[in-house]
């Protein structure tokens, strides 16, 4: 040990007199050929949020964890950082500080293959920037050598800065209290350059710009993608092109991809609050100059973008949104092409038929309203005594009426499909008063083989629905047509967010049930995966579905503002 | 040897003693490989209490028999379970089954009816057809080809299922007469034709193999010279009848007991088969015969044959007492060639040299050191050499290399293999360790090292 120490004493004399003055923010040091740039203003308090999650600490101890934690590999690494903490005499968090307290940025450049990364420190310690580089080196030197590797740390120099490299694949090099590291040579005396001319002449980065526009500060991490260079690629025009030629991709990312071709980057952040995380997409690029067709999505001005989600007792997903498919069959000649519009056209023509006295196609979705929220929801009690092989949740439907005609045609189409269902599969038709509102049910007989559904999957569903107001509801379970007509009668939440045209949110915890239904085949493949036995497979199963129950909700939101496109993640932990 | 003496039983003698090799030899043969324990034990015993040990098997653990059934549970492998679960749950038998033999000889003749999940679809199936040919894995091959006609998984994997009244499908004759019982030959175009009208009307009701009547060709056949209306059943008993069945099994057996590169002349295979037949088709006395034998000890059948990958895989587990799970391994024996219950063709795999190529070989380097790194997720440290080492109370680098030579090889190695071996771990100790590594990191490394070596020398590559 003391001959290791004379060494890396000896390292960090020969490095200790680098030139150059401290570039406090680690953007100053990233060319702007960069195209994607990841920013981190407080690596620390970016760590210590995550690592000090309730959730992160209960995941460490999962047992299906700990292969990987107790995996050679990491046992190393854990040797290391003990080992450099011990080193440069401080712990973890304070070597952050040390190392990288004025910002951590990485860059990236597409182009070549593989794309040149740079990655900068912008430390607040000189001289443990420099004993913490000279660790490195010799560790890496000493890592190679172990492996038997012909690579050795190289060094050589540009405009007095020592750059070390090993192969052709990591340099890196070191301006004051600032740690460059790159795949690529060129990359990184860029960058060397880009460092010293900052500190004689400050610049800013298009990515601070852009970032502090759209984004509020305080973010625990933030990206920036440079749209300008990336709409300059011909991928990216061929496919911006190809869009609104293509009817699918404008019924499902329309707006998304519409702005994005609008916008000349996008930002996203990363913040702590106070019961989880957001993460904030913003697009400069909004309602303002969309689309006509994209109509579809977006409603006039003044108008809910979505209704809120529903929520019903035991609810794992919920999701609400607006789409006009009144607005796509009223043009569809224009925004349905080839096959596409002949099969739905032969389809309006073929149900009235196949299903005798339902209305046409066109005819209901010009009257369908345009706000729809969708749901998956846990069973209390499962519909049915015998079991499917694959037991699924209960899921439900709401819709809107644009023309109040819409919901006796609905009726009469699902009375129409329900009769089918009674000739082809022997279900039995039953009515069920709800609070006044007659809930119309389709039951499959229990004691009856049906030879096209062996593994009984049927026993997931009692389809139902139901009119209540000016929606209508279509659920796959008495028991969820019961709860989503208990949720239309009651009021509208006063605080209720309408502005998003999406709204989705999952529920963990709930989603954890689901889990529990599959818990057989996951016991197998802990008992197969990891050679353990039953009894603590079954253990590392329960534990894991306990895990999931504590992870609470994510919800995302969607909005288009006039002048941007919003993103909104939420993680909230204590939301269950 | 002359070949009077060839299947007496071996009895050991000054110029051909029982030693630990002939253990070794046994215990890959009849099984995947032995642990110290079982080679320490084997060679105190001697030969006779080894093999009735090997033969009879010990009975399964609560345990082992409790998680293999749940994990073959309907609720656990449904019929679309995918492939790797169904592949790993075997894998974990053959690691873990008191009784390997049963195991080894199951996976024999799951390979003779080389039936594939590819095509079968169905993990219920499988299952199913593995049940049938364990359990006669050792027993009655005549009830096992009897079984196979209405066995599901064979029905859907050789059309039987589709095969009707006015309209039969030749497969299932075809291969019932060419690979499963006769070999080419032995039957005419004819009799397959004829025997194909019996199998028709074999439907699958409620997983079961049963017959309806009304699709099934009732009228006359003529197999074999023989005239009947004969049923499935009646054609598998006309072909267990003729003269070329137990000549073709006992053939096939010993080409996977003893050597699949020595072509036995019909001298020593007769007297087996007169006795198979004799014995009313009874695998476990004639499985007993080929085990006890002159022949089966003759130093020409000692590493006469190629490992295959699961053997490979299973060696090395069961050598180094791990419990690596099957999942990941099951997917590591894709890639050297084997993936079980899904052989490659009704011909089922070539085996021998066909188990070793350029990409096979890399493979095989690349899972042992997959296995014995500890630096894979996928297996971790539950297979560590340096941790077998340490609980056996290997002291230092030249008692851990004897140790592991003992283990996978009984420690017969040539010379120059030995000292390449004694020369790495030598140069290893000059090697410079990163600084942040204890003195225990180093030596476990060594010893990890060392293993993997070990086991990418030709000679553990055979069995």
């Amino acid at each position: 040990m003391r001959r290791s120490r004379f060494i890396f004493t000896l390292l960090a004399v020969a490095l200790l007199p680098a030139p150059g003055l401290d570039a406090a923010d680690p953007l100053d040091s990233i060319p702007a050929s960069s195209q994607v740039v990841l920013v981190a203003e407080n690596p620390r308090k970016l760590a210590e949020a995550i690592t000090g999650l309730e959730a992160f600490q209960k995941a460490q101890k999962l047992p299906l964890l700990r292969d990987i934690y107790d995996s050679t590999t990491a046992q190393r690494a854990y040797q290391l950082l003990a080992f450099v903490e011990s080193e440069l005499g401080a712990k973890w968090p304070e070597l952050l500080d040390q190392l990288g307290g004025n910002g951590v940025a990485a860059a990236l450049e597409f182009g070549t293959d593989p794309a040149p990364a740079l990655l900068v420190l912008s430390g607040t310690d000189e001289k443990q920037v420099t004993r913490a580089m000279a660790l490195a080196v010799q560790v890496l030197d000493e890592e190679y050598a172990r492996q038997g590797a012909k690579e050795r740390v190289n060094w050589s120099k540009l405009k007095s800065v020592d750059i070390a490299a090993i192969g052709s694949d990591l340099h890196f090099a070191r301006i004051g209290a600032t740690v460059l590291l790159s795949n690529k040579l060129e990359k990184l005396k860029a960058a060397i350059e880009q460092t010293q001319a900052s500190q004689d002449r400050p610049q800013t980065h298009p990515a601070r710009t852009d970032l502090a526009k759209v984004l509020p500060k305080g973010a625990l991490a933030s990206l920036w993608l440079n749209m300008t260079a990336v709409k300059a690629t011909q991928e990216a025009k061929d496919f911006f092109a190809g869009t609104r030629g293509d009817f699918l991709q404008t019924l499902v990312l329309g707006c998304t991809i519409d702005c994005l071709s609008r916008a000349d980057f996008v930002a996203a952040g990363l913040y702590a609050e106070p019961t989880g995380f957001r993460l904030r997409v913003r697009v400069p690029a909004g309602r303002d100059g969309l689309w006509d067709d994209l109509a579809l999505h977006v409603p006039p001005v003044g108008q809910p973008g979505s209704l809120p989600p529903l929520a019903p007792p035991g609810t794992i997903a919920s999701h609400s949104f607006h789409l006009d498919a009144g607005y796509m069959w009223k043009h569809r000649d224009r925004m349905i092409t080839g096959d596409t519009l002949r099969d739905l056209e032969k389809a309006e023509k073929d149900v009235s038929r196949i299903v005798p006295g339902s209305a046409k196609i066109g005819e209901l979705l010009e009257m369908w309203g345009p706000y729809h929220r969708i749901v998956v929801v846990n069973h209390d009690v499962r519909p049915y005594k015998k079991e499917p092989a694959l037991k699924l949740p209960a899921f439900g439907y709401v819709a809107t009426a644009r023309d109040k005609r819409f919901l006796t045609s609905i009726q009469t189409t699902l009375s129409a499909a329900g009769v089918l269902g009674v000739l082809q599969f022997g279900m039995k038709a039953a009515e069920h008063d709800v609070d006044g509102i007659t809930l119309t049910a389709y039951r499959f007989p229990e004691n009856k083989e049906l030879p096209e559904d062996p593994d009984g999957l049927r026993f997931n569903f009692e389809p139902c629905f139901a009119v209540v107001g000016d929606e209508v509801v279509m659920a796959s379970t008495v028991e969820l047509g019961k709860k989503l007509i208990a949720e239309l009668k009651k009021p509208r939440p006063a605080r209720a967010n309408t502005k998003p045209i999406i709204q989705s949110k999952l529920y963990v915890a709930a989603g954890a049930a689901v889990l529990g239904e599959f818990a057989d085949p996951l016991i197998t493949d802990v008992v197969l995966g990891r050679g353990v036995g039953l009894a603590e497979a079954r253990k590392e199963i329960a534990q894991l579905v306990g895990f999931i129950q504590t992870l609470g909700t994510i919800q995302g939101e969607l909005e288009i503002t006039a002048k941007e496109y919003r993103v909104d993640l939420v993680w909230s932990l204590f939301d269950r | 040897m002359t070949l009077p003496n060839a299947w007496a039983a071996y009895e050991p003698t000054a110029a051909n003693p029982w030693d630990r090799k002939k253990v070794g030899h046994l215990y890959r043969r009849a099984g995947f490989g032995a642990t110290i324990a079982e080679l320490d034990a084997g060679e105190k015993a001697g030969p006779g209490p080894t093999l009735e040990r090997l033969l009879n098997g010990a009975p399964e653990a609560d345990d082992f028999t409790r998680t293999s059934a749940f994990m073959a549970s309907e609720r656990s492998m449904p019929p679309g379970a995918p492939q790797g679960r169904l592949s790993a749950w075997w894998l974990d038998r053959m690691l873990k089954s008191a009784h390997p033999l049963r195991e080894k000889m199951t996976l024999f003749w799951q390979n003779h009816f080389a039936t594939s999940n590819a095509k079968v679809m169905n993990a219920r199936y499988m299952l199913g057809q593995y049940q049938l040919v364990q359990k006669h894995s050792l027993g009655s091959f005549s009830e096992l080809l009897t079984g196979m006609g209405t066995d599901p998984a064979m029905m859907v994997w050789l059309d039987t299922i589709g095969s009707t009244k006015g309209n039969p499908n030749e497969n299932y004759a075809r291969e019932l007469m060419e690979l499963f019982s006769l070999g080419i030959g032995h039957y005419t175009e004819k009799d397959i034709r004829e025997a194909a009208r019996a199998f028709t009307g074999y439907e699958i009701q409620k997983s079961t193999g049963a017959l309806n009547r009304r699709q099934h060709d009732d009228t006359e056949k003529r197999v074999f010279g023989q005239v009947g209306k004969f049923q499935g059943a009646d054609i598998a008993k006309l072909c267990l009848e003729q003269p070329a069945c137990p000549q073709f099994l006992v053939r096939k057996l010993y080409a996977f007991l003893i050597s699949e590169s020595h072509q036995p002349p019909a001298e020593l295979i007769d007297p087996l088969a007169v006795e198979y037949r004799k014995s009313n088709f009874d695998t476990g006395q004639l499985v007993e015969t080929m085990l006890r034998s002159n022949h089966f000890f003759a130093p020409e059948r000692y590493r006469a044959k190629i490992k295959s990958p699961v053997e490979f895989v299973c060696g090395i587990v069961k050598g180094l007492e791990g419990s690596a799970g099957a999942l990941p391994l099951a997917e590591a024996l894709e890639g050297l060639g084997q993936v079980l219950f899904a052989p490659p063709s009704v011909k089922g795999w070539d085996g021998g040299p066909a188990w070793l190529n350029a990409q096979t070989l890399l493979g095989r380097n690349n899972l042992a050191l997959a296995l014995t790194s500890g630096e894979d997720n996928r297996f971790g440290t539950r297979c560590d050499p340096a941790a077998v080492i340490q609980k056996h109370e290997v002291k230092d680098d030249a008692a851990a290399l004897k140790w592991l030579l003992s283990v996978f090889l009984q420690d017969d190695v040539p010379d120059a293999a030995r000292e390449r071996l004694t020369g790495y771990l030598a140069t290893a100790k000059d090697v410079k360790y990163p600084l942040y590594w204890s003195p225990t990191d180093v030596s476990n490394h060594r010893a990890r090292a060392v293993a993997h070596l070990v086991l990418t020398l030709p000679e553990f590559q055979l069995n």
